[in-house]
């Protein structure tokens, strides 16, 4: 492991993307001290509306005269949790099933495998805007709920694979053989062995997750107002894109430098992991 | 090759089966059934609820409910559409050419630049065009598909007014106009669309058909191809190029269910009257049916998807294909 | 009369930390109609040499520029590429050591013969085609026409090297470079594919750079052998010099390993200890530590090769014969 980290941290572009990760996460931790204002607080109604960046608003206002950097660096808080808890319980919930299909093999396997080629198929947005539709106002831990329910099953089925490539070696056989337990297999040999995938796609995971529940807050159907989350401020500065573009632009910008910091940590890790991979 | 496309068609009926089990779990999870908030609508004609209620059966035993859902959307009934006043096929149905045709567009995008990309960066792999193409690639791969669109828009639409902002057609013009101008109106309102959201399957195709063309030109058969005397565009196009597509074919089944959730946000930003658009406007107007209709059609369309890609597999690599 | 093929102080190099010396000051030539054969073990620079014969090294290779491959009459290292794509195929071709990694595995075998006569020759489709079953004949594949059709993983590996002969010899060229042409095939597909390669040879003509790992495979081939260690000749003679007296403790060695019927076989396995790593070739000669008659003089002081009245060889043996272990 120790190894993996050195390779990772020569990385050029992954100390990047790990730097980024971290300034992110401590600026969304500490969003109350950073910001400068209240994100709902209407600051002066009529004299402040839609007020270009300046000094005073780096990133501008919008309609309620609120400042944007503030809504911004409140809106990582939201966006940044739900994408790392909903990252988590899918990762949590796909590594139990992909354990439990590659472990028991035979109907349970197939059952279950069959059930995500099923999940699969259908394309993830339109699986959670049937969710939401459904369930309507779900809440922020509804939210995480939904996203971390319908993304698993990649992960369900990458550590099946690698359960059955690691089940077949034969080091398992030589534990089974001194009476190791199924609990010790998975926990001294099992995990420790595909800990690595699973560490690449949660860093992935988290980046598109981000992405995820950005497309929602835009729709309106993921984070509601005022509660500020990127993909909500973007969507209400599309109404007025002609006269403060600024209120657009700014959040947008922050997903991409956020995901491009996700995307290249992952890749940096996944190189690490595996040097033939370009 | 006959058994094969049959034994893979039945694997798609049965997902698609699994996805028809799979809505109709999520419809018995949900809190009431699914008529509940529709019937308080005072919009609703009374009637309508009822016979709603009888064909699905929503009074009788949960075993029949779920053969009579899977035989309803067997035969195309997704259930009624009641912002429409119609069955939510025929809402969906209306809708579906525009959808195709953007998804379309942006498929030629994503495969016709993603492909182009990828491979004169794998030609030059390590080089400085390299580097800066991959950082492009990754950083668009990283940008939402909806906040693209309205960059794009801010800048090619409202800016430069080169091109139009929402909607499929102009809404004034259209019909007076002939049939060249009609099908030009219609390439400048598909333009800025298909090009958000093939951009984003751009990107990802790139990376991926660089890694493709890497794996290739270090083979054997491409120094036997240099050794025999072939000009360097033959090498690379004859020989290089027909064996690092045969990956990107895989890359076609999976960018399917990208590229159908990306017309979901697509169609919002630019009001482009298609299937997505009409998912999210169901969503706001609580029209159940129109959603999983939706939905169901999508997961269709990514099981379709993947057996052309699978078909187009066999076809294209010919250690895949059976003696005949 | 001038050589069809020179070749002078060949040194092909790889970037690295340290860099890799692959091939390290090679001179040969080859006469018309003549077969060389280059022998040494995995390692030792055979390959390259002939690779970079037809300036066919990739990145991070580098062939150095005072390195010469002289064929009629111009240096094909300095040639254009497109100059240089003129010869490649038509007047040298080269046939590779694994047949099924060699071919193309999406092309027909009829688009892989035919695109190179295409390349070369103003040649109608239909002509092509024709001469493509000619070639399949030529080297004894069966029900040649039907099998313009197939696919390189429809035939057997036998099959598929003779397809890469008829490539290769599609163009007549002067000169065939083969590279351990039957080291992935069995043992008795061996036989038939040298016999092949012996038979045509004579019937066209052409002059042939064998190289292989084994002195069994090119004993009835060849008219001169060069034994190659460590980037390096260090014994080149006529065929039958080497096999009757050997000069070098390597070249013994190396034909200690080929087993015969006229003696008993005493030592069937390689030579004991392996080729050194390209980047570091140890001082003095390259080959001591792993030479039995090794002593001071070896391992500081590099030998040069000299000719004697056999051949040439790369040893200090030659000035101190007492020094022969026996």
């Amino acid at each position: 492991m120790s190894r993996t980290l050195r390779l990772v941290w020569q990385d050029r572009r992954a100390r990047v993307g790990l730097a980024l990760v971290v300034l992110f996460a401590l600026l969304a931790a500490f969003a109350s001290v950073v910001a400068s204002h209240d994100p709902t607080a209407q600051l002066d109604l009529v004299g402040k509306q839609y007020q270009p960046p300046s000094l005073a608003h780096p990133f501008g206002t919008d309609f309620y005269s609120r400042d944007l950097l503030s809504r911004v660096l409140h809106g990582a808080r939201i966006s940044l949790s739900i994408a790392v808890l909903s990252v988590a319980v899918s990762i949590v919930l796909g590594t139990a099933v992909g354990l439990a299909a590659g472990l028991a093999g035979g109907l349970v396997d197939q059952v279950l495998m069959r059930g995500v080629d099923g999940a699969l198929a259908m394309p993830r947005l339109f699986l959670v805007l049937v969710v939401v539709a459904l369930w309507e106002d779900i809440g922020v831990v509804g939210l995480v709920l939904i996203l971390g329910l319908t993304s698993w099953f990649d992960t369900s089925r990458i550590v099946r694979a690698e359960v059955l490539s690691v089940k077949s070696r034969q080091f398992i056989a030589a534990a089974r053989a001194v009476g190791l337990g199924l609990r010790g297999i998975v926990g001294r040999h099992l995990l420790p062995n595909i800990a690595g995938p699973i560490i690449v796609m949660a860093t992935l995971g988290i980046g598109q997750m981000i992405l995820l529940e950005a497309g929602l807050s835009y729709l309106g159907v993921g984070v509601r107002p005022p509660t500020p989350s990127w993909g909500q401020i973007i969507a209400d500065g599309q109404q007025v894109l002609r006269t403060a573009p600024w209120v657009a632009l700014f959040p947008g910008l922050a997903i991409v430098v956020t995901v491009l910091a996700f995307s290249l940590l992952g890749d940096g890790v996944r190189r690490a992991l595996d040097p033939r991979s370009q | 090759m006959h058994r094969f496309v049959a034994a893979r068609l039945l694997q798609a009926v049965a997902i698609v089966f699994l996805v028809g089990t799979l809505t109709f779990l999520l419809l018995q999870l949900a809190p009431g059934d699914p008529l509940s908030s529709t019937s308080s609508s005072l919009l609703v004609p009374r009637t309508v609820v009822e016979q709603q209620r009888r064909a699905f059966g929503l009074d009788r035993p949960i075993l029949e409910q779920y053969v009579r859902y899977l035989g309803n959307l067997a035969r195309g009934d997704f259930g009624y559409s009641y912002r429409e006043h119609r069955p939510a096929w025929h809402a969906i149905r209306d809708r579906l050419p525009n959808t195709l045709l953007l998804a379309a567009a942006a498929l030629v995008v994503t495969f016709g630049l993603g492909i182009g990309l990828g491979v004169a960066q794998g030609l030059r792999a390590g080089s400085r065009v390299d580097d800066v193409l991959s950082l492009v690639s990754l950083t668009v791969y990283s940008t939402p598909v909806f906040w693209l669109g309205i960059v794009l828009l801010l800048l090619f639409g409202e800016t430069l007014r080169w091109l139009p902002v929402s909607g499929a057609t102009d809404p004034v013009v259209y019909d007076q106009l002939s049939l060249l101008a009609q099908a030009w109106d219609r390439i400048r309102h598909l333009t800025l669309p298909a090009v958000t959201l093939g951009a984003i399957g751009a990107a990802a195709t790139a990376r991926f058909q660089r890694a493709a063309m890497l794996d290739v030109i270090r083979q054997d058969f491409i120094r036997t191809a240099r050794a025999k005397g072939l000009a360097e565009r033959t090498v690379v196009l004859r020989h290089a190029l027909r064996n690092a597509l045969l990956p990107v074919i895989t890359l076609f089944g999976l960018a399917f269910p990208l590229l159908l959730g990306g017309t979901v946000l697509v169609e919002t930003v630019f009001a482009w009257p298609g299937m997505g658009k009409l998912t999210v406007d169901a969503i706001h107007g609580r029209d159940y049916f129109v959603v999983t209709g939706a939905a169901v059609l999508a997961a269709v369309m990514v099981v379709l998807g993947n057996l052309l890609a699978d078909i187009l597999y066999r076809v294209l690599d010919p250690r895949t294909r059976e003696a005949a | 009369m001038k050589p069809l093929l020179e070749v002078r102080d060949l040194r092909t190099t790889f970037a690295g930390n340290p860099a890799t010396r692959a091939v390290d000051g090679v001179n040969f030539t080859l006469d018309v109609g003549e077969t060389l054969a280059i022998v040494g073990e995995s390692g030792c620079g055979k390959t390259v040499t002939a690779l970079s014969i037809l300036g066919l090294i990739d990145e991070p290779g580098r062939i150095e520029p005072e390195s010469v491959v002289e064929f009629g009459g111009v240096n094909l290292l300095t040639l254009e590429a497109r100059e240089l794509r003129r010869i490649r195929g038509a007047e040298i071709a080269m046939v590779f050591q694994e047949p099924a990694t060699s071919l193309n595995p999406v092309l027909t075998v009829e688009t892989q013969i035919t695109e190179t006569l295409r390349a070369h020759r103003t040649i109608s489709r239909t002509a092509a085609r024709a001469r493509a079953t000619d070639l399949l004949e030529l080297v004894r594949i069966p029900q040649a026409a039907e099998r313009l059709g197939a696919y390189p993983h429809e035939l057997s590996g036998g099959m598929q090297q003779r397809v890469m002969i008829a490539i290769a010899l599609s163009c007549e060229p002067k000169v065939l470079i083969a590279d351990e042409p039957t080291t992935a095939l069995d043992v008795t597909v061996q036989a038939q594919i040298l016999e092949l390669l012996a038979e045509l040879q004579g019937r066209l003509g052409m002059a042939m750079l064998l190289i292989s790992h084994d002195l069994g495979v090119v004993a009835g081939l060849a008219d001169r052998i060069a034994v190659m260690y460590g980037g390096q000749i260090i014994e080149q003679a006529s065929a039958a010099a080497i096999f009757e007296r050997p000069m070098h403790p390597y070249t013994e060695a190396l034909l200690k390993a080929v087993p015969r019927l006229d003696r008993p076989v005493t030592r069937l396995s390689a030579i004991a200890g392996s080729v050194p790593n390209a980047a570091t070739w140890p001082d003095g000669c390259r080959f001591h530590p792993r030479c039995p008659h090794a002593w001071d003089r070896c391992r500081t002081s590099h030998p040069e090769l000299t000719p004697t009245a056999a051949g040439d060889v790369r040893c200090w043996l030659t000035d101190e014969p007492h020094r022969r272990v026996r």
